[in-house]
């Protein structure tokens, strides 16, 4: 069988032509006739209805307002903590959950259950008593937008040996329409020609979970996630 | 003023009065080749999945409205052709004319016709931003480029309407050419798609920097006159072309 592929782009062309020929033609037989122009009152009618209420949808005045994430760049964030220089409380803003636990055991491992490659782990030494997790997400960005992201992707269990990172089940799927401008919009400006286009961004997040551990408990292994300790 | 002039002008005025009646059936095929446009725009015109380990699934749809700039684009040069057809020449003589009043009071219809095609193509915008807003399902947050300044409609609106006058006088051109010959109509469409393959196959970038020509001018007045100086050639061109043709005949 012939492969129309390469061909497909013409064909749809040669289609698109094809059916408004025909509709003009059609269409201007209607010589003389009122209900031309009815119509096209009447579509002029719905466009500025459109308008009016494109203006009561909340999102269109909120977005010009909105400030822009420019991602990546969350990384130097995360890693100032983690190369020592920088206190934990300086990512405070990223933190989304805590979990705080007593152990009277000496050692413990720290393991994983589920897939945990995505997120980074780090181990501080600390004078206190108890065991601390935070975990830690800068923001998710859509073409530099801010998508929200409250949902959790693990869970702290502490066992009397094991110090377990569980995978949270299920994803929240998240739809986003995003628009592009008509490109008269941009003919006069010579920065927004450049960012014609139908480029989709995505900007995830770096996650980090952050153990604090008193000192005089022993991580005895570590399995399904790297770990890095804070000097 | 000489008499000649007044009576041109009046003709042409005449002339533009009784079109405006006789073609507002195109107008309204207008409104149907954008509603067209408009729901082929509501399945996207590109789309994003993924997932990235947050506990998060992305499934992002990309509107433009792009459609019904091109179908208008479309339409304005159906249109364009369609006027210069033996059939509507001859009901451009219905009254006392000669070829010249008939070609400017065409002119003068295909602006009118622009204008209000850009408005109607900007607006479509809007109306895509609603549709999806309230009918999509699942319910999308709204994300990048939702908002239109002010200055974007106006600019739009603009820039579209002088687009259309560039492809109306093109179609124009072209459709008073395919009447010097019987084949020609047939024998055109044919010849400009093995222009157009020839062209790019002699040099890649050759048909880009002919649409970069215009595309790419971003100084409005230089915009302005580019446009309007083709325009002007194309018209001209075909008023030669119909002297020949009444000539012949």
């Amino acid at each position: 069988m012939m492969n129309l592929g390469p061909f497909t782009p013409l064909i749809i062309l040669m289609l698109l032509v094809a059916l408004t020929f025909w509709v003009v033609m059609r269409f201007s037989k209607w010589r003389g006739a009122k209900k031309g122009f009815w119509i096209l009152g009447g579509y002029g009618v719905i466009l500025l209805i459109s308008v009016i209420i494109y203006y009561f949808i909340p999102v269109s005045a909120e977005e010009s307002e909105k400030k822009r994430i420019d991602h990546p760049g969350h990384v130097e964030i995360f890693s100032g903590v983690l190369s020592g220089t920088e206190d934990v409380a300086s990512i405070e803003e990223f933190l989304l959950k805590e979990w705080e636990f007593d152990y009277d055991e000496d050692t413990f491992r720290i393991e994983s259950r589920g897939d945990m490659n995505f997120i980074r782990v780090a181990v501080e030494r600390t004078e206190s008593d108890g065991i601390k997790a935070a975990f830690y997400r800068t923001p998710l960005s859509f073409n530099g937008m801010e998508i929200e992201n409250k949902s959790i992707p693990l869970d702290i269990q502490l066992t009397p040996d094991r110090l377990e990172i569980v995978s949270s089940q299920g994803t929240e799927e998240v739809y986003i329409a995003s628009f592009s401008k008509e490109f008269p919009m941009h003919q006069f400006n010579d920065q927004d020609m450049e960012m014609l286009g139908f480029g989709m961004e995505m900007g995830w997040s770096e996650q980090l979970l952050y153990l604090q551990v008193p000192e005089d408990i022993e991580i005895s292994g570590v399995s399904g996630v790297q770990v890095e300790y804070i000097d | 003023m000489s008499l000649n002039n007044a009576s041109l002008g009046s003709t042409v005025a005449r002339q533009f009065k009784y079109k405006l009646k006789a073609y507002n059936g195109v107008l309204s095929s207008l409104v149907l080749v954008q509603i067209i446009a408009i729901l082929f725009s509501l399945g996207g015109n590109g789309s994003f999945h993924s997932s990235g380990g947050s506990g998060i699934s992305i499934n992002a749809t990309l509107f433009t409205n792009a459609n019904v700039i091109i179908f208008t684009f479309l339409w304005v040069i159906a249109h364009a052709v369609m006027m210069t057809t033996k059939a509507e020449r001859e009901h451009g003589f219905t009254f006392v004319s000669n070829h010249i009043s008939n070609h400017l009071s065409n002119a003068l219809f295909l602006l009118l016709a622009s204008v209000i095609a850009a408005v109607t193509t900007i607006l479509a915008g809007f109306l895509l931003r609603v549709l999806v807003y309230f009918f999509k399902e699942p319910a999308p947050i709204l994300g990048s480029n939702v908002h239109y300044e002010v200055s974007d409609i106006f600019t739009g609106v603009f820039s579209m309407t002088f687009y259309l006058i560039l492809l109306a006088s093109a179609g124009y051109v072209l459709g008073t050419l395919s009447q010097l010959h019987r084949t020609l109509p047939y024998l055109l469409p044919v010849l400009l798609i093995g222009i157009f393959i020839w062209l790019i196959q002699l040099d890649h970038s050759l048909v880009g920097r002919g649409v970069a020509f215009y595309f790419e001018e971003t100084n409005a007045l230089l915009f302005v006159l580019k446009v309007t100086v083709t325009s002007v050639v194309c018209f001209l061109a075909a008023i030669m072309l119909t002297k020949r043709l009444e000539a012949r005949q």
